[in-house]
């Protein structure tokens, strides 16, 4: 029953990742990406990964893919033209990968799966008793609290640098400022004349 | 409390904690300053040395006791320490040079001593690290501020392509790195440089996966580096970026990837040497070629300088390719004699202004022995010894890495990186033709700015009297390189 | 592990429900309805008029920024969740290493709030 669930994920994984490459039309590309995203989520519940699998959901599908989406929105792009040289460039493309495809296969076959082979470690994340967000939460903020706070200073490096790159001041805009408003008095904005009757020109 | 929290650990990251407060003071610093733009560049620069060299206090007295921390995550010994001092001290002397430049080109933005500070921070996380997600953390936080940097200058094409450029590369080589860690952690189930180690002493090493997991994590690392098959993104970058970035970038990280390439290579990897032996030894041969003659045909001297930036890393990798102690310790003289001479020579092109334009051509240089015989003069220096002229620094350096290649039975591979030097020689020397023999129809009118006279004079002044140190330098190296290799 | 995939079953199941509910009506209309096509009626409609433009707008950069500053504090959010399941088990260096984590994160709020980079002026 599982590698039922298996294989229908895998295969449709594989091939909205060809149609997010062959797709005419990038919105629909960020569709299929959207797509193979939900079902590595469903690889990785499989897998017993579950905080992996709802990361991959909040993280990829939820903010990134939107990204995606802006972007290709903001670029004024003829994405026909793009394509033009795509054939001449397939070719090579081809050949790298199916050198890597082979390289991998080969590496994979050449592999021992002996005792000596691959050390006898428990790589293994899942546990029965806890489940691994609990296991990820253990670790992670004693153990490897110097990569932890490092993590925090990557996002501010891209906090900053986001903002540097994109942030402009613009001059011509009137902004509404509320606190000036409310701090206002009569005196500062108000003149009251007493004029004559008739003079007033 | 945990005993995470003890003094041993907490002693060994004391620089790089030391240096996230200083800029955790100075984000809001700079975001609730007032006053005008230019008055608070200054202070904002300065701000920035103070932290850098309190950094590099603080690393001082911590000594060089071989020490890990942290769950095995950093390390600290003498090639750590030898290795942050350069970046340190590189980065603040870059500083000092490039105040002129950044009030010509209006970068103004306290963001700019801010990402700096925090790429160099990436950098002190990288060198310490004995963990590849250590590695690959520092890597990340040194890129993505690098990567900002480049595209820096806003209303520039050229900086935005740049740091588009670099940004795109970077992030495969990051996947690239992370796949072959992965595989390696499939493999042997550590990413631990230390634990590594002993894993492959006790392993049979005769499987395929293993050697595709280091061609990945070199080429990832090749890149960092630009060593030739990677280097394709070097001279553009080096040309977009802005010229005191260009600085920064041709000798901090460079520094940074090479202590941390040493450290995989000679800890983790050193029992499986001859899987990436022949892999360094093509990989550095193309870069020395790729180097001499990409540079040939070049105008633009920031790009010149990216070729001359290929084939120098091409040497220092050559000699690691030893995986011997004599050719750790040639690499590492190398590395600092390159960082001398490389950050002199952005001290003179960072100089070259005219008009409020950085000049950029190297046929504009002509005629400057005669307006300013000070500058020809150091530059003069700096590139004899880049070439490789006795009795000057970079001779020496080229001298250990062809040394180190003879005792290590290399003779042709030595014979063949002497025939890249000598081709990288005649643009340096053409350069120096141009200033001194060709004339030019108008004299330059170049705004001395002392900062870089000073940097300049010392920089060449150490190039011409590394010959009277250089005993102790080759002592120092020799002791690091013993501590590393047994 | 069969425990974890009971767990998840009606999720399976719901899933399922949804996709034959999609291909039913789907089809049911494709079946039932009547079908005779031409050209006019198969054309894209805009007011009246030949369709003459891509249907994309271009968007305003400043989306952008948003969607960016909105990942990063997602990816804080998701350090967030393994850190309150095991709380109890961390004890004071945990909930010390968070208050850090946050604090960075925190600096950089104030830097976006006083940069302006959150107003739409």
């Amino acid at each position: 029953m599982v590698s039922i669930f298996f294989y229908l994920f895998a295969f449709i994984l594989i091939f909205s990742s060809v149609f997010v490459i062959t797709a005419k039309n990038p919105v629909h590309s960020v569709f299929f990406l959207i797509l193979s995203f939900f079902n590595a989520t469903g690889l990785f519940v499989l897998m017993g990964a579950e905080f992996l699998a709802m990361l991959l959901l909040i993280v990829y599908v939820g903010a990134v893919a939107v990204l995606f989406l802006f972007v290709i929105m903001m670029l004024n792009i003829d994405f026909k033209s793009l394509r033009t040289g795509i054939m001449k460039n397939a070719r090579l493309g081809l050949i790298i990968g199916v050198v890597l495809l082979a390289e991998i296969i080969f590496s994979i076959m050449g592999m021992h799966y002996g005792k000596d082979k691959i050390l006898g470690t428990n790589l293994s994340v899942v546990s029965n008793e806890i489940e691994n967000t609990r296991l990820l939460g253990n670790v992670l903020y004693t153990d490897y609290i110097y990569l932890f706070q490092t993590a925090g200073l990557i996002l501010l490096v891209a906090m900053v640098g986001a903002i540097v790159l994109t942030h402009r001041k613009r001059d011509n805009v009137r902004k509404q400022d509320a606190t000036k408003q409310v701090l206002r008095n009569k005196s500062e904005t108000l003149n009251i004349n007493d004029i004559e009757i008739g003079k007033g020109a | 409390m945990n005993s995470l929290i003890d003094n041993s650990n907490l002693i060994l990251a004391l620089p790089e904690i030391f240096l996230a407060l200083w800029l955790l003071i100075f984000i809001p610093l700079g975001v609730y300053s007032g006053g005008s733009l230019a008055v608070r560049q200054s202070y904002f620069s300065l701000f920035a040395v103070i932290g850098l060299l309190g950094t590099f206090l603080i690393l001082l007295s911590g000594g060089y006791k071989a020490t890990i921390a942290f769950n095995d995550l950093i390390v600290s010994d003498k090639l750590v320490v030898y290795m942050k001092s350069l970046v340190l001290v590189a980065g603040i002397l870059i500083f000092s040079i490039s105040e002129r430049y950044r009030s010509l080109e209006k970068l103004f933005i306290f963001e700019y001593p801010v990402l700096v500070l925090f790429s160099i921070l990436g950098m002190l996380i990288m060198i310490s690290s004995n963990d590849f997600i250590t590695l690959y953390m520092g890597l990340e936080l040194q890129s993505l501020s690098l990567y900002v940097l480049a595209a820096m200058k806003k209303d520039s094409k050229n900086s935005s392509e740049a740091g588009l450029k670099y940004f795109i590369l970077g992030a495969i080589a990051s996947g690239f790195l992370l796949f072959g860690v992965s595989l390696i952690f499939g493999i042997t189930g550590t990413t631990s440089f230390t634990t590594l180690a002993t894993s492959f002493s006790n392993m049979s090493l005769n499987q395929p996966l293993l050697v595709f997991a280091i061609i990945m994590i070199l080429s990832a690392m090749a890149f960092k580096i630009s060593i030739a098959p990677f280097h394709m993104w070097t001279p553009d970058v080096y040309e977009g970026a802005p010229t005191s970035i260009t600085a920064f970038f041709a000798v901090v990280p460079k520094i940074a990837a090479f202590a941390v390439l040493m450290r995989i290579l000679f800890i983790a990897f050193y029992e499986i040497s001859f899987i990436w032996q022949q892999i360094l030894i093509v990989m550095s041969i193309l870069s020395i070629f790729v180097g001499a003659f990409g540079a040939l045909l070049q105008t633009s001297i920031k790009r010149l300088m990216a070729y001359s930036t290929i084939s120098n890393v091409g040497y220092v990798l050559l000699s690691l390719s030893l995986a011997t102690s004599i050719g750790l310790e040639s690499s590492i003289i190398y590395i600092t004699i390159y960082t001398v001479s490389t950050l002199g020579v952005f001290a003179f092109i960072l100089s070259m202004e005219k008009e409020k334009v950085l000049l950029d051509k190297i046929s504009s240089f002509s005629g400057l022995s005669k307006s300013h015989p000070f500058y020809a003069l150091t530059f003069t220096i700096l590139l004899l010894s880049l070439a490789g002229l006795p009795p000057l620094a970079g001779f020496f350096a080229k001298f250990y890495i062809f040394r180190s290649l003879i005792i290590g039975d290399m003779l042709w591979v030595a014979v063949i990186g002497i025939l890249g030097s000598v081709v990288a020689a005649y643009y340096y020397l053409k350069i120096i033709k141009i200033m001194y023999l060709d004339d030019s129809e108008e004299l330059l009118n170049i705004n001395s700015n002392n900062y870089i006279k000073y940097v300049l004079g010392f920089c060449a002044f150490l190039v011409i009297s590394f010959i009277f140190f250089a005993d102790s330098l080759i002592e120092f190296c020799i002791n690091i390189s013993k501590a590393i290799v047994l | 592990m069969e425990s974890l995939y009971i767990e998840y079953l009606p999720i399976a199941i719901f899933i399922a429900f949804a996709f034959g509910l999609a291909i039913l009506f789907a089809l049911s209309s494709w079946l039932i309805g009547k079908q005779l096509p031409d050209s006019e009626k198969l054309s894209p409609y805009e007011c009246g008029f030949e369709p003459f433009e891509d249907a994309r707008i271009q968007f305003d950069v400043r989306f952008y920024l948003v969607a960016i500053l909105f990942i990063i504090f997602d990816l804080e959010v998701a350090f967030l969740f393994p850190w309150a399941v095991s709380l109890s088990n961390i004890g004071i260096l945990g909930f010390i290493s968070m208050m850090i984590f946050l604090f960075l994160l925190t600096i950089g709020f104030v830097y976006e709030w006083k940069k302006g980079a959150l107003e739409w002026d």
